[in-house]
């Protein structure tokens, strides 16, 4: 798709409105108005996530929260208050509950906006960290190929028979452990603090990042594997070119394509997993709000309560759904073969 | 093909000792012990410290490690012959008060925070339960699954196409903590339906695992965790049906059934279907794999007391040998599901041959 891109140094060819195969795929995009929306909806999601100190129910409401909880003001007497109800507390004179209180009568509507900042932030970093693994190496396994490719191969299949879930709880396990430990060395320590000071985000990330890169590394090891074959290629070879340059320059664009679209399908399931660590208590710490740690308080108090679990679980769900939408969309219009 | 299927085995080995190795140090290098407390209370130092000889916690780990994998006799063996090596004081000193038989051997040890208990009853217990919640979700997923794919493969592009679609992916994405809540929110705590928590069957089954399926105590229990977890395997193998279906109804030999006057109803059933499930199989092994996991989460919400709720526990008390060999199983499991896909496979489409 991307094979215009690397033409275009060596030959000037002058600019003149041609169909690129990049511009047909954006086009067929553009068409699948799911597609689109369920963009639209993971952008504007991200946005106020990002800024939801803006968007909180308290600062659109005009109240200032503690730095002792930087999510929410707890109103204890407010606990499980209903949608739309007011708060009875002085602090927090005239304050609407949009979506109802939790059991420690937080806002519902702020606390799943800054969940909304865990998971996007987990389905970004994971996300990227697996593409970048899995796509370097697979492309030294594909490109070298022979005894390296067999090696490093190996590795990816031994890995493969891992049930991976088990070894991400594990390790965060492992984490939350060393977590409550004094005593620990320079570099765990500062691991340690960045992860503390990121509400336990960071072990999250490096848990799933540990594994995740495998289906991706298989992808593009099978990517590179056909396009090495090319004429192209070959020529760059042919006029001296580094194995560096050959990889990255010519190689590379190519072979990126189907791999972002893999792996736009892979991130309904870093966010689920998250959701799920933290459902079980391994995942972020308290009091960062998760939507997994959400669904699981509003579990616990389903039988009086039910309004609690709401917000978190369509948020949820809606967005593993745009997520699917956005993967089912970019993998049709930039790769039909992949299409099952 | 018999080689083939010796050779995955022999590999899966050197695999499962290297994952169990690796577990055992991680849970071991964790600050902690499971003798801390006993319920909220700490124990005194010398109960702590007879425990932990009681289960050999006090042997350098390379020890405890063998001693877990070939039993305490060989491991008391090694070091009456080798006894220069560090720490054979101690394994002489312990080995007469045995723990294990050794994982070799079939024992997989005793359970360190219940105590009295061996875990090989523990997963006795609890491995059949999830065994039958993980196949009812798995009949459940087959029988909403392959008729919507092939539904919306024979009228492909139509409404009935697109709203098949669109519910498989909803399906997909519809995670089972928020659709296990919700399913209990609705049928037991609103209309009074099905059970809330626990599990019906009860011991002895049939065959060790089978439960007795005319009871409805155990379908009241089992249906509504088995739709919680079936539901997106049922999505993704509906999804497969159809694009494995369209492609092979445009086949040559659909057209010549066609062509020879076949009733309709036949070339779609013996002609395409049968052809076209051959895909579908090859994806029951991830998902035998993803229903193993997946009961974690539902027997959690569910209260179903399956090797998942024995794993999330235990790996709070620390209780090093559960999670350890709860751990192997599922990865024996693993193992053996994609082993049985990768067999059942080569044997229904004769092209795939393995070497």
């Amino acid at each position: 798709m991307a094979a215009t891109g690397t033409t275009s140094k060596a030959i000037a060819i002058p600019q003149r409105k041609e169909r690129t195969p990049l511009g047909d795929a954006i086009e067929q995009l553009l068409k699948n108005r799911l597609a689109v929306a369920s963009g639209l909806f993971i952008v504007l999601l991200i946005l106020m996530a990002s800024f939801a100190n803006f968007f909180n129910a308290y600062a659109i409401q005009g109240f200032e929260t503690t730095p002792h909880d930087p999510y929410a003001i707890q109103v204890l007497r407010d606990n499980n208050a209903r949608p739309g109800s007011t708060s009875s507390s002085t602090k927090l004179e005239g304050f609407v509950y949009w979506l109802g209180a939790d059991n420690l009568g937080r806002d519902l509507w702020t606390r799943t906006l800054y969940g909304a900042r865990v998971s996007m932030a987990v389905a970004i970093v994971a996300a990227t960290v697996s593409l970048i693994i899995g796509l370097v190496y697979g492309l030294v396994a594909g490109y070298f190929g022979g005894r390296i490719d067999d090696a490093m191969m190996r590795v990816v299949d031994f890995m493969y028979g891992l049930p991976i879930l088990i070894v991400v709880i594990l390790m965060q396990v492992f984490f939350k452990a060393w977590d409550r430990q004094e005593d620990t060395g320079v570099i765990f320590g500062f691991l340690l603090d960045m992860n503390q000071a990121m509400g336990g985000v960071l072990f999250v990330f490096i848990a799933m990042g540990a594994l995740n890169w495998l289906g991706m590394a298989r992808i593009a090891r099978g990517q590179t594997l056909s396009i090495k074959q090319k004429e192209f290629v070959e020529a760059a070879r042919s006029i001296g070119v580094s194995t560096p340059r050959i990889i990255f320059r010519q190689i590379l664009p190519n072979v990126l394509g189907p791999c972002i679209v893999f792996e736009t399908l892979q991130i309904p399931g870093y966010i689920l997993t998250e959701a799920f660590l933290s459902f079980i208590g391994l995942g972020v710490d308290a009091p960062t709000p998760s939507w997994g740690i959400m669904i699981n308080e509003a579990y616990q108090g389903l039988r009086s309560h039910p309004h609690a679990l709401i917000p978190p679980a369509i948020a949820l769900t809606v967005t593993v759904l745009a997520f699917n939408f956005l993967g089912d969309g970019l993998r049709d219009a930039f790769d039909p073969r992949l299409r099952e | 093909m018999l080689a083939y299927i010796i050779r995955r085995i022999l590999w899966s080995i050197p695999v499962l000792l290297l994952l169990t190795l690796t577990v055992f140090l991680m849970m071991r290098s964790l600050p902690g012990g499971p003798f801390d407390f006993v319920g909220d209370k700490s124990l005194p130092k010398s109960v702590v410290e007879n425990l932990e000889r009681r289960h050999h916690l006090d042997w350098p780990l390379a020890w405890q490690f063998s001693s877990y994998v070939l039993g305490d006799g060989i491991t008391g063996g090694i070091c009456t012959g080798l006894s220069f090596l560090p720490g054979c004081e101690l394994v002489q000193a312990g080995a007469r008060i045995g723990v294990s038989e050794g994982l070799i051997f079939g024992d997989l040890g005793m359970a360190l925070k219940l105590r009295g208990r061996t875990v090989n009853e523990l997963v006795a217990e609890s491995l059949p339960i999830s065994f039958q919640l993980g196949m009812v979700s798995m009949a459940i997923a087959l029988i909403i699954g392959v008729p919507l794919g092939i539904m919306s493969a024979l009228r492909q592009n139509s409404w009935v196409d697109y709203s098949s679609s669109f519910i498989a992916v909803l399906g997909l994405s519809i995670p089972n903590m928020v659709l296990g809540p919700l399913l209990i929110w609705i049928f037991p705590l609103t209309l009074g339906l099905f059970a809330i928590a626990g599990w019906g069957a009860r011991p002895p089954f049939f065959l060790g695992f089978i439960p007795n399926i005319f009871d409805w105590e155990f379908w009241k229990h089992a249906i509504l965790p088995a739709i919680t977890l079936g539901t997106a395997f049922s999505a993704t193998i509906a999804r497969l049906t159809r694009a494995s279906l369209l492609q092979i109804i445009r086949e040559d030999y659909i057209r010549t059934a066609r062509a020879k006057g076949l009733r309709e109803q036949i070339v779609v059933v013996r002609h395409a279907l049968k052809n076209s499930l051959i895909p579908v199989i090859t994806v029951l092994g991830p998902l035998i794999v993803a229903v193993v996991t997946g009961t974690f989460v539902v027997e959690q919400i569910f209260g179903i007391p399956g090797m998942g709720k024995h794993f999330v526990t235990s790996i709070g008390n620390r209780d090093y040998t559960v999670i350890t060999s709860v751990t192997l199983i599922y990865s024996v499991l693993l193992v053996t599901g994609n082993l049985m896909v990768d067999i059942v496979y080569g044997w229904l489409d004769p092209r795939i041959r393995y070497s």
